[in-house]
């Protein structure tokens, strides 16, 4: 059964890139251009790995991933922020929400598959605990 | 619900799309009008078709029943038709703009009907036009009937999923273009700073090539670099900056900046070192200095020269004409300080090896010149009478560096011959002078384990050899003496000649020209001679001083300028 992954951009090439990427190491891959239908699809797809830009209209990705911790389907679904601007963002922030990897563009799509599948190791290796601190042995 | 903020229900963008829309609608004898999420016009309400303009004046009741149409799309979600009052047909759609409803595009004709209806009629009368006139003229712009009013609604609404998904899709294709074309140009600057890693290269040069390069393809009004002087190599890049110290540190630029050289030194070393952290690249995009002098800067990226955890220098590009700095461009910079780092070390290395390698060799042969007095500086002399004849020959300038180097050891063999017989004032027995012949092979010898003075070594042990084969270690004869032995001879015996002897006075220049003249041929290469007469040996000697190698120089490096 293949992993689901939603990718979320507003930029068009880049959902490109990475579906291409994704499919064709074997995953299923969702898409959405902006935050909002990000976190619709994220509660009706059930994805297990989001993939986000973090400036999009309606919602930046990471108001995103903060309210897909504040609810409990999608609360340990591992989210991976692609951006050019990192350092925008407090780190502060990048904790509460949780999200597991941060990386700068331009990113090598090479290296964003390596992220996604160690990250869909680390989540499938403990599956049933409530919350999961990546980090944690 | 809708989290949205109130402007994303706005028809902002979508102008050229309706435009678009519009062209087409009226090719089959619509005319369409645009209504926002509150019914309201958006634009100015062109008159639904001529015969309602021609009759009804500034077609108004056509745009009430239009405005009634679209709130009843906005109200429902979904398209629908009507027949206005005036007779015409209108048929309608919702516009959706990122899955929310952001107003309506109705379309509107005069059906044929129309100039059937009693109503019709009536209004010709009203207005006292004739009706048969009206008609005829009529005809033309009534091309189609109510009935089609459904099939219109469907093909509107085709329409203009299909206009907004071709709109999308140039959106896309033009951010593509955009990002492609700077990823190009990206990688051609990537490509042009590797072609500029020329070892030959003084750093402040490639630097300043570097900062042209940047200011080309950053899109940014200028860039600077800044590297530590040759001769500060100990001090801390920050306090040469700061200090002002004069020519601790060079900069250069490039683009529009209104900085001069010490006042970008001083931002480098107040604003940027300070926070440099393992020589990352750093990035600033709300640059607020105190000082007035440096205001004009409102952002920058910056990326140490670094290797080895040392900095030598810094690079900057500042204020990026889009607006902000982002990562791309923290990366890009980050690569290239990184290449121009270790390229600028290698540059110094090979200086420092260089000048490393002359002063070891300048210190061997003056322990040679400290045990015979007479011959100090006479290595010197001999290297550089030697460049210049193989200069004049016209040989290329690594072989010219070459044939000067073996000028400067071709005595270090002499360290295997007795201090006795070198300093002995008088004339030498016989077995004293075959003990000084062998100093060409003890030179050849104690260099030829390095490869890299091969070519060195071969001219130390010819340097004695005579065309007329009557010269040591082997007696080679004309042409099997090499270049460098023939030339690095004549030189020997040119200093030789014009230098005082414990047995003799320096010879003038005169009689110096009659002896190489009765020599040539036979001790000496006669093509050389020949050149260094047409010269003529005043100028020749004098040419030798003037470059600034006084004879009897022993300090390295002077020779290096050149």
């Amino acid at each position: 059964m293949a992993s689901r992954i939603l990718i979320a951009d507003d930029e068009a090439h880049i959902l490109h890139v990475v579906s291409l990427k994704l499919r064709n190491a074997g995953y299923q891959v969702i898409t959405a251009v902006d935050g909002e239908e990000a976190l619709d699809l994220c509660m009706i797809e059930r994805p297990d790995l989001v993939i986000t830009d973090y400036q999009m209209p309606l919602m930046s990705g990471l108001q995103l991933c903060k309210c897909m911790r504040a609810n409990p389907a999608t609360r340990d679904v591992p989210a991976i922020l692609l951006t050019a601007r990192e350092f925008d963002i407090e780190p502060e922030e990048i904790r509460e929400a949780k999200i597991s990897a941060v990386m700068a563009k331009p990113f090598a799509p090479r290296e964003l598959l390596e992220k996604v599948k160690e990250l869909l190791a680390k989540a499938h290796e403990a599956p049933s605990r409530p919350v999961s601190r990546l980090g944690d042995p | 619900m809708a989290t949205g903020l109130s402007k994303s229900r706005s028809l902002a963008g979508m102008s050229k799309m309706f435009a678009q829309l519009r062209t087409h609608l009226r090719e089959l004898g619509l005319s369409m009008s645009v209504w926002d999420s509150q019914a309201r016009p958006a634009g100015r309400f062109q008159p639904s078709c001529q015969l309602c303009q021609y009759i009804h004046g500034t077609g108004r009741l056509c745009a009430a029943a239009a405005s009634g149409l679209a709130a009843r799309i906005i109200g429902e979600g979904q398209p629908g038709k009507s027949l206005a009052p005036c007779g015409c047909c209108l048929v309608g759609t919702p516009v959706h703009q990122r899955r929310r409803l952001v107003g309506a595009v109705v379309g509107c004709y005069p059906p044929r009907e129309m100039l059937q209806d009693e109503s019709f009629a009536r209004l010709c009368d009203r207005l006292q036009l004739d009706r048969q006139a009206m008609m005829s003229s009529g005809g033309d712009a009534c091309r189609h009937t109510v009935a089609e009013a459904d099939d219109f609604t469907h093909v509107l609404g085709w329409m203009l999923s299909r206009e907004q998904a071709l709109q999308t899709a140039q959106e896309e294709l033009g951010n593509l273009s955009a990002n492609l074309s700077s990823t190009y140009e990206e990688l051609s600057l990537l490509y042009a700073i590797s072609g500029e890693m020329n070892v030959m290269r003084q750093p402040k040069e490639f630097l300043q090539q570097v900062c042209s390069q940047l200011v080309e393809v950053m899109s940014i009004s200028a860039a600077a670099g800044v590297i530590e002087a040759p001769s500060h190599r100990e001090s801390r890049l920050g306090d040469l900056l700061s200090a002002e110290q004069a020519g601790g540190a060079e900069v250069v630029w490039a683009g529009e900046i209104a900085l001069e050289a010490h006042q970008i030194g001083a931002l480098v070393a107040r604003h940027i070192i300070p926070r440099v952290k393992d020589n990352r690249p750093v990035l600033d995009n709300g640059f607020e200095p105190q000082e007035q002098d440096l205001k004009a800067i409102r952002n920058f990226v910056a990326a140490p020269l670094a290797t080895e955890g040392r900095s030598v220098g810094m690079l900057v590009a500042f204020n990026k004409r889009s607006g902000d700095f982002d990562s791309v461009d923290l990366k890009l910079i980050g690569s290239i300080g990184n290449q121009a780092g270790v390229f600028l070390e290698y540059i110094r290395l090979y200086a420092d090896m260089k000048d490393l390698l002359m002063g070891v060799l300048h210190a061997l042969t003056a322990s040679i010149d400290a045990k015979d007095p007479y011959t100090r500086g006479h290595s010197q002399r001999v290297a550089m009478i030697s460049r210049r004849l193989a200069e004049e020959c016209g040989l290329p300038p690594e072989k010219v560096q070459r044939i000067y180097l073996a000028g400067i050891l071709h005595d270090v063999g002499k360290i295997g011959v007795s201090e006795a017989v070198l300093r002995k004032p008088g004339r030498l027995t016989v077995d004293e002078y075959d003990s000084v012949k062998h100093h060409p092979a003890i030179g050849a010898k104690i260099l030829g384990g390095i490869r890299q003075l091969e070519d060195v070594v071969v001219a130390i042990l010819t340097h004695h050899e005579r065309p007329d084969g009557k010269g040591y270690p082997r007696g080679l004869k004309g042409e099997e003496v090499p270049l460098e032995g023939r030339i690095i001879g004549l030189a020997d015996c040119l200093d030789a000649m014009t230098s005082h002897r414990t047995y003799r006075a320096a010879l003038s220049l005169s009689e110096v020209a009659e002896e190489i003249r009765r020599n040539a041929g036979t001790q000496l290469d006669a093509a050389l001679v020949e050149k260094l007469l047409s010269i003529g040996l005043a100028e020749f000697m004098e040419g030798l001083d003037r470059n600034g190698n006084g004879a009897g120089c022993l300090t390295p490096g002077a020779e290096d300028a050149k």
